[in-house]
């Protein structure tokens, strides 16, 4: 039997106001607990929320970016539940009437679009941290610090359009990047300022009724996400063609194992009791409010991919590369005006930058080679002041020094050699320490000029043009 | 010492002002009395001495400074659910009992900056849930007047305080007439403003829709100047509306002729005594000999309101009182070794009976399955309320009812009924249902010697007509009422 | 109208224990104010919105200005029981 996975993703993004959702306590906490607190994020007697017009400001943002219906009224609830994160034994969110509705997503998987629906978007305030008293030898106990509660959420739910763990990872890429574009937030998975839990269905390909879906929670990592799609996938599968049930659960990924196990049944009997905020009025968001808002946009991912593939002429996979970070593509966008190939500076941005970072685990605003040094360097090759190959030794000099291309190749002496006379005399002597190889050549054995330019280039540590070399090579050879 | 009992808030500011009396005195005065009197009415949980001496002393600076206010030096008492920094707030509850509340309530900090002194918290029923007092975890609060009757509830303690004679004002709170009624039953002004008037901002919550702070005082004018200090604007609340506050006392000597006051023919049935009926006929009477037209009204949703209520007041409260879990503050139960079971336990331990009552009403109004039926139904009926009041007020400017269907009944006497608890609060609940401001004037006394109260209701944020029609009452009512205390 | 398992149900979602001898009473009390509720049954709502905030209330908002300045010491000032400078509570059952 031939199963179709069906996944929706509820993403939960921390804003990055400068307070609270409902308090003027700093979001920007360090690291004594119990501290970025006050009376009314503690829920304490007596208290009332405040909202913060930012996070409604940056939600609208957020709803705009993703094509949402902006809702003119919109209405706070209040969600129920008793545990230690949560002060006021309640968390205010919004239930029947979120800020927006009804957007999408455009994700590109194996070369091919596909349009992610997002059902809808709301705010609501976070919760505290929950310590179990193990980690710090006190396994009677759980130890609370509510330094977090407050912090203000947007919770984004798609709809079950995804077909597969792939699909899964790039509709949340690229929701990451549109949200870093915004602005609105830092979308660090590992930190917990983006979460995401899936739900996770399949059903015999062919069926249009979905099948019984598994909640899957505490992936922190684009990649346990994937790990934990594709594993409910195969453990859902199982069942069914052994003839079993799917339970509807929520389920929790273990890193460690690999596997996604069963939360304990205890917290599935939750009755909300959902109810109208009476402490918050409906927040009204007007049409010019949403105008204004649509106006400041900065340019988008899928904008600004469009763009450079036009403008720039790079190939779309190289676009899509360079602006699911609105940094690198800004990196990207100086370089080339400094003159530089768009292609070349793609390619040496997507391979060598990219690497230096993933090795120092930066961003490009960290980056030691400045957006300058590589225009520079990359103008260098053009000119024929060193070749691509030893572009790569000045790449690595600029990295671990910090220098500019100028600088280091001066100091190393690293300016290619052009000078046809001394190229020649420098492949006299490799054919006088190397007789039985020029024999050989002249008898036909032609792929030893291979061998030649590279003793060429070992003689010249690299300087020499290749061009040139195998021009002369080849008349001196004949 | 002298006796500064009987005094109102105007007269006391009079005699500081012109130096007739330190706030020291006065303040001493009302201390001594509380030690005297208050073993036999328990209206105070706690005085605060110390507090309200150095408060007194502080007070005297700023008169002698040149500075006047119609609070600076004046005691005032305050219901124990409204927070005030450093000190113990327990709503009359154990599950609060050493609850040192770290910040104050903003109408505290209006009086603190209008120079008023706090002498204490006074008695109510826990979390304000009740008609009696009855409910507090630290034992009844007992009519001044007659010390086997009760006090009415849940701000039994801060209206007692004033019939007492321990200090002219106080502040309650009101969600279904918990200042009205007391009011009525201990024969002192009480005011409920309209919602929003007063910030919530440091009001321990019961019912969020319902709830406000408002004054009792000797006089209506007392009132007034409470509200005046009180009153206004908090963006710490966002319920509160953002409208000048008006100078109340400006009101107090309008002319009500010609002012139509309307009285709903709900509230004049069978089972309402006798004497609370000849007490408020009486009043329309004395209003309409000085100019003001009197009309039959209607509420045609009258008898739904204590329905409307009892789902939605219990819903909120149920809500408002889950933070009450052990974990931050508060009362923790020594028993259960896990979270669930210490949970139960502190709630279950911490909660007097009408509390986990109404809980466990409130809950089920909510829960899933039963939220249309019970929740969204009466929210439903709330609007028609709210529709009744709003035509009633395009036909009179003021409504006149009883505060209170009896006179104060007796300690225990109801207690057992929760019911029939309920239905005495049949003529104060549509009032915080509408949202309307209520003012309870005292009007006579029974033949057993307990007070009965005059009700009136205005239109929203029209507090205006209120004072001037109750101040008018006040005047008109039968001299012999303003003379007569209570024998303590 | 309402059953012992009823009660049961309501009181674990509220965290509160009804003593087994107390359960009846309770769902007795409880039922005969939920009898008494029923009489908004009478009433045809159909076409009536309902009330959520009894004033018509425009927007509130807060700037986002750090203004609170509490602290760690007065948070804890009233906790039942702290351990490293956490809230400490006894160990959830998983």
């Amino acid at each position: 039997m031939k199963y179709e996975p069906v996944i929706g993703l509820e993403v939960h993004v921390q804003l990055n106001t400068n307070t609270k959702i409902f308090c003027g306590c700093s979001t920007q906490f360090g690291s004594e607990p119990n501290a970025q607190t006050c009376p009314i994020c503690l829920g304490m007697p007596g208290v009332l929320p405040a909202l913060n017009r930012e996070v409604v400001a940056k939600a609208i943002r957020t709803a705009l970016a993703t094509q949402c219906e902006v809702a003119n009224v919109s209405r706070w609830a209040r969600k129920n539940y008793f545990y230690p994160d949560l002060p006021k034994g309640y968390q205010i969110s919004q239930f029947e009437l979120p800020i927006a509705v009804n957007g999408k997503i455009e994700i590109i998987v194996d070369g091919r679009p596909k349009t992610i629906r997002i059902h809808r978007i709301h705010m609501e305030e976070d919760a505290g941290k929950l310590i179990h008293g193990e980690n710090l030898g006190d396994p009677a106990h759980s130890y609370v610090d509510l330094n977090r509660t407050g912090v203000p959420l947007i919770e984004i739910v798609s709809e079950a359009d995804m077909r597969s763990s792939e699909e899964a990872k790039a509709y949340l890429e690229k929701l990451k990047s549109i949200l870093q574009y915004l602005g609105v937030s830092d979308c660090n998975m590992e930190e917990g300022s983006m979460r995401a839990d899936a739900n996770v269905s399949i059903r015999p390909v062919g069926q249009e009724k979905f099948g019984t879906r598994s909640e899957v929670k505490n992936m922190n990592s684009f990649r346990y996400l994937q790990k934990a799609v594709d594993y409910e996938i195969a453990r859902q599968t199982e069942i069914l063609d052994d003839g079993g049930r799917v339970v509807q659960e929520t389920r929790l990924w273990d890193s460690t194992r690999n596997i996604t196990l069963p939360m304990r049944s205890k917290e599935e009997a939750h009755d909300y009791r959902y109810f109208p905020e009476p402490d918050l009025p409906p927040l009204h968001v007007s049409n010019e409010w949403v105008e204004e808002t649509a106006k400041s946009l900065p340019e988008l991912p899928d904008a600004k991919r469009e763009r450079f593939a036009a403008d720039y002429g790079i190939p779309e996979y190289d676009a899509e590369v360079l602006t699911t970070d609105q940094k690198l593509a800004a990196y990207f966008e100086e370089v080339v005006k400094s003159g530089s190939d768009p292609k070349t500076a793609s390619n040496w941005i997507m391979t060598e930058i990219m690497r230096v970072l993933k090795d120092r685990g930066v961003g490009i605003e960290q980056s030691p080679v400045t957006p300058k040094m590589l225009s520079d360097m990359l103008n260098m090759i053009k000119d024929g002041t060193i070749s691509g190959k030893i572009a790569k030794d000045v790449f690595v000099e600029m990295e671990t020094t910090g220098k500019g291309p100028q600088e280091v190749v001066r100091e190393k002496g690293l300016v290619q050699i052009t000078d046809e006379v001394a190229i020649g005399k420098q492949i006299e002597e490799i054919f006088a320490a190397n007789p039985e190889q020029v024999a050989g050549y002249k008898a036909g054995k032609t792929k030893l000029i291979g061998f030649f330019v590279g003793e060429v280039m070992k003689a010249t540590k690299g300087k020499a043009n290749p061009a040139l070399v195998n021009k002369i090579l080849k008349e001196k050879l004949g | 010492m002298t006796d500064y009992s009987k005094e109102t808030v105007a007269s006391l500011a009079r005699k500081l002002a012109n130096g007739e009396a330190s706030s020291v005195e006065i303040v001493k005065s009302s201390i001594e009395r509380i030690k005297k009197v208050d073993p036999q009415v328990r209206a105070f949980l706690r005085v605060e001495e110390n507090d309200a001496l150095e408060s007194a002393v502080m007070a005297d600076k700023r008169l002698a400074s040149g500075e006047r206010g119609p609070l600076l030096g004046v005691p005032l008492a305050i219901k124990d659910n409204i927070v005030v920094e450093n000190r113990i707030t327990t709503c009359a509850s154990r599950i609060l009992e050493n609850f040192k509340a770290p910040y104050s309530a903003t109408v505290i900090k209006k009086l603190r900056a209008a120079g008023a002194v706090i002498l204490g918290k006074t008695n109510m029923d826990e979390f304000a849930m009740g008609s009696s007092t009855e409910n507090s975890a630290y034992g009844p609060t007992r009519n001044p007047w007659d010390t086997k009757a009760v006090p009415g509830g849940s701000s039994g303690g801060s209206a007692a305080a004033v019939a007492a004679g321990y200090c002219p004002a106080s502040l309650g709170s009101d969600t279904g007439g918990s200042i009205r009624q007391p009011a009525s039953l201990c024969g002192v002004v009480g005011l409920k403003p309209t919602y929003g008037r007063v910030s919530r901002f440091g009001l321990v919550a019961f019912a969020s829709s319902l709830d406000q702070i408002g004054p009792f005082g000797r006089t209506v004018e007392d009132a007034a100047l409470l509200m005046n200090a009180i009153g206004g604007y908090d963006p710490m609340d966002s319920t509160s509306v953002n409208m000048p506050l008006p100078d109340f006392s400006d009101s107090l000597k309008k002319d009500i002729k010609g002012l139509v006051v309307g009285l709903p023919k709900e509230y004049f049935i069978e089972g309402i005594d006798p004497e609370v009926q000849k007490v408020v006929r009486d009043a329309a009477d004395r209003l309409a000999k000085e100019g003001a037209r009197i009309e039959e009204i209607s509420l045609p949703h009258t008898e739904y309101a204590i329905s409307v209520y009892y789902v939605l007041a219990t819903a909120e409260a149920s809500s408002n009182l889950e933070r009450y879990d052990g974990v931050r503050y508060g009362y923790r139960s020594k028993n259960g070794a896990d979270l669930s079971s210490m949970y139960t336990h502190t709630r279950t331990e911490g909660f007097g009976a009408e509390v986990k009552r109404r809980i466990m009403l409130g809950t089920y109004a909510l829960s899933s399955g039963y939220y249309d039926a019970y929740y969204l139904k009466a929210q439903k009926v709330r609007t028609l309320i709210v529709n009744d009041f709003k035509d009633a007020f395009k036909k009179c400017r003021i409504i006149l009812t009883p505060t209170a269907p009896t006179p104060a009944f007796d300690i225990g006497e109801k207690a057992n009924n929760p019911l029939q608890m309920y239905l005495s609060d049949i003529f104060t609940i549509s009032t915080n249902l509408a949202g309307v401001p209520g003012i309870s004037i005292p009007g006579g006394f029974s033949s057993g010697g307990r007070p009965i109260g005059v009700q009136m209701m205005a239109g929203h944020f029209d507090e205006d007509s209120l004072f001037a029609a109750a101040a008018a009452y006040e005047r008109l009512r039968d001299t012999s009422i303003a003379h007569r205390s209570p024998n303590l | 109208m309402l059953t012992t398992e009823e009660v049961l149900k309501v009181a674990q979602l509220a965290n509160l224990r009804i003593p087994d001898g107390e359960l009846a009473a309770m769902s007795a009390g409880l039922s005969d104010i939920l009898k008494h509720i029923g009489q908004l049954d009478k009433l045809d709502t159909s076409s009536i919105p309902p009330t959520s905030h009894v004033l018509e209330m425009g927007n509130v908002f807060r700037e986002d200005v750090v203004t609170s300045l509490f602290g760690h010491e007065v948070t804890m000032d009233n906790a039942p029981a702290q351990m490293h400078g956490y809230f400490s509570v006894p160990r959830i059952i998983e």
